[in-house]
């Protein structure tokens, strides 16, 4: 079982987040997921939405992301967008 | 020889270009970083993509999109050309120019070529071309590329691909292999090459630890379908954050050498301008001494 869930958010431009966090929820082209740490390898595509996690300190953020796809391994989330802005 | 003044103004005006060099050289260095740190905060997001992508091609068929499919019989080709907007910047634009020319001379003889400009000094050179020029964009290399630039005129393309509009699209654009080096580059990006070599390019990198077996949601197919449009924009993208930062880097470098050659200009002319004024004050002598001994008489 994974220690703890890194979250990456990675734009053309640059990185947006990369911190620890507790639980990530995407919203997948297929409607929303959410994923918490040890979640089996998981690829799925999202459409434009909103991306809310809480970082492990327990603050809830949300970002605007703009179409684009995640990677889900045990110990880690990556998001891919073409854009992403916090809100 | 040339008088005292004239030399002077010479040495004024040759200090002055200088002046303007060494400023351009300093901009030029400046935007220089700033084209870098835009190509670096790129990299993480085209790694990622390209492992990803290299991971789910592996299970697709080559039939999993028809951007993938090389035609039969070529007969449209668009060629992307990226070039700078502004000059100043030693061969770098003949270079990318001399590559298109020689692209469409051999491999393309024959075939309705159309452009796609990025930058006015391509832009300029392809208008006065016999091959149409579909599309341009001004003011993007050299200055702040955003990505949604490469993906709508991407798109563009991609659309042109489908309907059959072109057959093949190829991209020119200054690869920047190092500050001393850049290497104009020609790259075909549709029909995009099998994917077996993206798969096999992905291999090669040592972080192989990826797990191989991903859930997809949509499937594998449908993901590639997304993706592989994508992988066009990217490469779009790339080439343009390439180019400007060559631009800068070839910039930079003419710049210096300017200002190097203004030195010496300088040092020469300063030598000349001694000798002038020696024999000028020798001539003087001359007089005064020969005057003296005629009064004396």
């Amino acid at each position: 079982m994974a220690e703890k869930l890194i979250l990456e958010v990675v734009t053309p431009e640059r990185a947006v987040v990369s911190e620890e966090v507790q639980i990530v929820m995407a919203p997948g082209s297929e409607g929303e997921f959410g994923v918490l740490k040890g979640h089996t390898t998981f690829l799925a595509s999202l459409k434009s939405g909103i991306l809310r996690f809480e970082t492990a300190s327990g603050t809830q953020k949300n970002f605007q992301i703009e179409g684009g796809f995640a990677e889900v391994l045990p110990d880690k989330v990556t998001v891919l967008a073409e854009s992403a802005v916090e809100v | 020889m040339a008088t005292l003044k004239e030399v002077q103004s010479k040495i004024v005006s040759v200090k002055k270009t200088r002046q303007i060099t060494s400023a351009m050289k300093m901009v030029a260095t400046s935007r220089l970083r700033g084209a870098q740190n835009s190509m670096e905060a790129f990299k993480p997001y085209a790694g990622k993509f390209a492992e990803v992508l290299g991971s789910i091609a592996g299970k697709s068929g080559e039939d999993a999109s028809p951007l993938l499919v090389p035609r039969d019989e070529v007969k449209k080709v668009a060629l992307i050309l990226c070039t700078s907007d502004r000059g100043l910047c030693g061969g770098f634009n003949v270079h990318l120019i001399t590559k298109a020319e020689k692209l469409i001379k051999s491999e393309l003889e024959g075939k309705d070529v159309s452009f796609v400009c990025f930058g006015k000094k391509g832009r300029d050179w392809a208008r006065k071309q016999p091959q149409p020029v579909e599309d341009e964009f001004i003011g993007v290399v050299g200055g702040n590329v955003e990505f949604s630039l490469a993906s709508s005129s991407g798109q563009k393309l991609i659309d042109n691909f489908l309907e059959g509009a072109v057959d093949e699209v190829y991209l020119i654009y200054s690869e920047f292999v190092t500050m001393a080096r850049q290497k104009a580059t020609i790259k075909q990006i549709l029909p995009i090459p099998s994917l077996e070599d993206v798969a096999e390019e992905k291999e090669k990198d040592k972080d192989a630890e990826f797990l191989p077996e991903h859930i997809c949601e949509p499937s594998s197919d449908a993901l590639l379908g997304e993706m592989l449009p994508k992988n066009v924009f990217i490469q779009i993208y790339d080439a343009l954050l390439q180019t400007s930062t060559s631009e800068h880097a070839a910039r930079m470098r003419a710049m210096e050498n300017a200002t190097k050659a203004c030195d010496d200009m300088v040092d020469e002319l300063q030598t000349i301008f001694n000798k002038t004024r020696q024999a000028a004050i020798t001539a003087d002598l001359m007089d005064i001494v020969g005057g003296a001994e005629a009064l004396k008489g």
